[in-house]
């Protein structure tokens, strides 16, 4: 009887054990992918992915988590690393490329070619301490102002190119008795990021990209005056009684995803909202009559300072490589060509960051112009409340709740972050 | 095939190994002749004790010392982050919250759940309305959190108020309020969500102890002419004041760790914030193991009394009626 159960104990734990080698010898002559792609994303990637392995006999071994921070911490430290990563922000990036753990892009991708297809900006970006580190994909633009066209035309009003011009045709709109602008900055545990992509646009605008760049990098303090004078605009917008439909209740109590449905509504009930570029899914959600570009358009963030009409915030994924050897080589150097992101474009409608991605490969007209204005950019800046430690990040997200809720508390919330900014980047 | 290994391991091999531990560990004890009946109770609870020690002992012995530690557990840095708990404001508020919660949340559960299990008794339909009362315990907090936003959803006054709070509002005349984003009564809203959800666990457990009141003293109280209220408040309640008192401190205890709730509502915007939560982002979101550990510490100390009262009435429990 003894001898039975214990070969039967034998057996369970053989079989487990066998079961995982299966696993890993699977992973050896393929490329593992580590990302926080799921959805949508993760069809379009698998698509782009078959047809790498088609060509070369790699496969690709994807592995998607929306907890990449904890699993790529963990692995990082077992020694396990995947050989490529998809991350969602640079903040990861530049703490692994500091840690010394990842591979000098400019190794194993061809430069040239690379140097031909990106503007300077997204390698800017991806480089830390003179190495690059990081590939830029699936971009998003932010800080555009969305429309309907017909409304605007049915109340005589233009869209504003400039701060002022927003400001004389939001009048007017009030005085019509609506609201010029929908805000909803509501969004579960990251309520308030919206109104971070606000203010960065305002301050990109008022102050351009070098005090930007300062400003995330913990270098600018939040009590100065630019950054009040941001903050100080931005409450001209939510504020202002009658500006923001529904006022501060219905800012705070919105979630961004609902905020576009008062400009489409019968009769509208504002006619300005501002999103990045991904909005236009959302807006196609809930209201699945509206064609883009005619029902529904968007126009570039108000100018404000003219030395920096030009510039653009965008947001991206970022791809970094863990491994140098010759099949992630061939992989990363597929990651970044145009072709490769023409399957993202078509599938996701996100922006590639390859400027020599033809532009017929995006699915409507709406997203292939948000392409145009990303390639012709002669500023690209980063979503800067990403760039951000996390700390400093969550700080400001709350901060903007805040704000919204109290606008007079403004000098004590922008202490509050300063001191903040002076705890988070020390670590 | 791997969770099949998994799974086959727990379903066959948990029980093989215990088997085979209780039939190996047989001789030991007979080892020494006389005591084999002194010896034999702790071989048997060994197993059970150091799964307790290692997943229960050691996290809060680890968790203490981790307290008394910088933010990456690096250096040793004293109270200090005992001392940022009582000052910062963020502390400071979600402190007071919980305060908030554990008088509001402990007391309308109560009163609720009281309420809801001497009216249903008298009436045919108990068993339905218990169940209805019920219901919501079965539903994850998550769930529930996202079912209140709904609840709650806000739209301007004049427009068609789509939440249902707000809709009743709207037809019995009042104005339309952002109940999660106005400060005045977010928490009571967040609380209100919290009652609903553990009402059905305070009625059952009073309904039980109501049936458990001798109709014998009931029916005397009636015949020397008692009116109702006075035979509530004179015989009913102190006879289950035993099981009010374990509810009580149940409803304590897991007040003290709401968590989910705030989270998934308002995760702790415009000074909604609690305890766990700011726990939460400590250790989730700015990767500070110190001030966690120290707020996880303080969370404990707070509990304990809680729980050496619950664990006491637990105890008396087996002769003291209810």
């Amino acid at each position: 009887m003894k001898k039975f159960l214990a070969l039967l104990l034998a057996c369970a734990i053989l079989s487990f054990i066998s079961c995982n080698q299966s696993q890993s010898a699977k992973a050896k002559d393929s490329v593992t992918v580590l990302g926080v792609w799921g959805g949508q994303e993760a069809e379009a990637f698998a698509a782009m992915t078959k047809v790498f392995t088609e060509r070369t006999g790699i496969p690709i071994q994807f592995e998607a988590t929306r907890d990449i921070d904890a699993v790529l911490t963990t692995r990082v430290q077992a020694g396990n690393p995947p050989d490529v990563v998809i991350l969602p922000n640079p903040g990861k990036l530049y703490e692994l490329a500091g840690a010394g753990k990842l591979v000098d892009l400019s190794k194993i991708l061809d430069m040239k070619e690379f140097d031909k297809n990106y503007a300077s900006g997204w390698k800017d970006l991806g480089t830390v301490k003179g190495k690059l580190y990081g590939l830029f994909v699936k971009a998003a633009i932010k800080g555009l102002v969305w429309y309907s066209p017909k409304a605007l035309k049915d109340g005589g009003y233009s869209v504003p190119s400039t701060w002022d011009e927003m400001l004389s045709t939001s009048k007017k709109i009030m005085a019509s008795g609506k609201a010029p602008w929908s805000v909803g900055i509501e969004s579960g545990s990251a309520s308030g990021w919206v109104a971070t992509d606000w203010l960065e646009n305002i301050f990109l605008r008022l102050n351009g990209p070098a005090a930007y760049k300062n400003w995330y990098e913990g270098d600018l303090a939040w009590t100065s005056p630019e950054m009040k004078e941001a903050w100080e605009r931005f409450g001209e917008i939510v504020a202002e009684p009658g500006m923001a439909y529904g006022g501060a209740a219905y800012i705070n109590s919105t979630n961004f995803g609902n905020a576009p449905a008062p400009l489409f509504q019968k009769p509208p009930k504002a006619y300005f909202h501002m999103q990045a570029s991904f909005i236009q899914s959302f807006i196609l959600d809930s209201f699945p009559g509206l064609k883009p570009a005619e029902d529904f358009d968007f126009s570039a963030f108000p100018a404000i300072d003219s030395a920096y009409e030009k510039a653009v915030e965008g947001g991206a994924d970022i791809v970094a490589a863990f491994s140098s050897s010759a099949k992630v080589k061939s992989f990363m150097n597929y990651l970044a060509s145009a072709e490769a992101q023409s399957f993202l474009a078509a599938g996701t409608g996100a922006l590639a960051t390859n400027r020599n991605l033809s532009l017929v490969f995006y699915p409507d007209a709406l997203t292939k112009r948000a392409a145009e204005i990303l390639n012709k950019s002669e500023i690209v800046v980063f979503d800067a409340s990403d760039m951000m430690p996390s700390e400093m990040n969550a700080a400001f997200w709350k901060g903007c709740v805040d704000f919204v809720a109290s606008p007079s508390s403004i000098d004590s919330i922008l202490e509050n972050l300063d001191k903040v900014r002076l705890a988070a980047y020390k670590k | 095939m791997e969770t099949l290994g998994a799974f086959a391991a727990a379903l066959i091999g948990v029980p093989l190994a215990l088997y085979a531990y209780i039939r190996l560990s047989e001789p030991m004890a007979r080892l020494r002749p006389g005591k084999a009946s002194l010896l034999r109770p702790w071989i048997w609870l060994f197993p059970s004790l150091a799964l307790v020690a290692v997943f229960l002992v050691y996290p809060v012995i680890d968790t203490l010392a981790a307290s008394l530690r910088s933010a990456d557990g690096g250096s040793y840095v004293g109270l200090s982050n005992y001392g940022r708990v009582f000052t910062e404001p963020d502390n400071l508020g979600a402190l007071k919250n919980n305060l908030l919660w554990l008088a509001f949340f402990t007391l309308g559960t109560l009163l609720f759940g009281l309420l809801i299990a001497v009216l249903s008794d008298r009436v045919r339909y108990e068993a339905a309305v218990k169940a209805l009362v019920f219901i919501p315990m079965a539903i994850s907090f998550v769930a529930a959190g996202i079912i209140w936003k709904f609840m709650f959803e806000f739209r301007p006054a004049g427009e068609a108020q789509v939440g249902t709070v707000n809709a009743i509002a709207d037809i019995l005349g009042g104005q339309p309020r952002a109940w999660l984003a106005d400060k005045s009564v977010n928490n009571l809203a967040l609380i209100a969500v919290g009652v609903w959800m553990w009402t059905g666990f305070a009625m059952v457990i009073l309904s039980a102890a109501l049936k458990a009141v001798s109709v014998d003293i009931l029916e005397a109280a009636r015949m020397d002419g008692a009116s109702e209220a006075q035979i509530f408040f004179r015989i009913t309640l102190p006879c289950i004041a035993g099981t009010v008192v374990f509810v009580a401190t149940t409803l304590m205890i897991n007040v003290l760790k709401v968590f989910d709730i705030v989270y998934v509502m308002t995760n702790g915007n415009l000074g909604t914030d609690v305890i766990a939560n700011r726990m939460y982002k400590e250790m989730f979101n700015f990767h500070d193991s110190g001030e966690a550990s120290a707020i996880a510490s303080v969370l404990l100390v707070c509990i304990i009394p809680v729980m050496i009262v619950n664990i006491r009435r637990y105890r008396r429990q087996g002769h003291v009626n209810g």
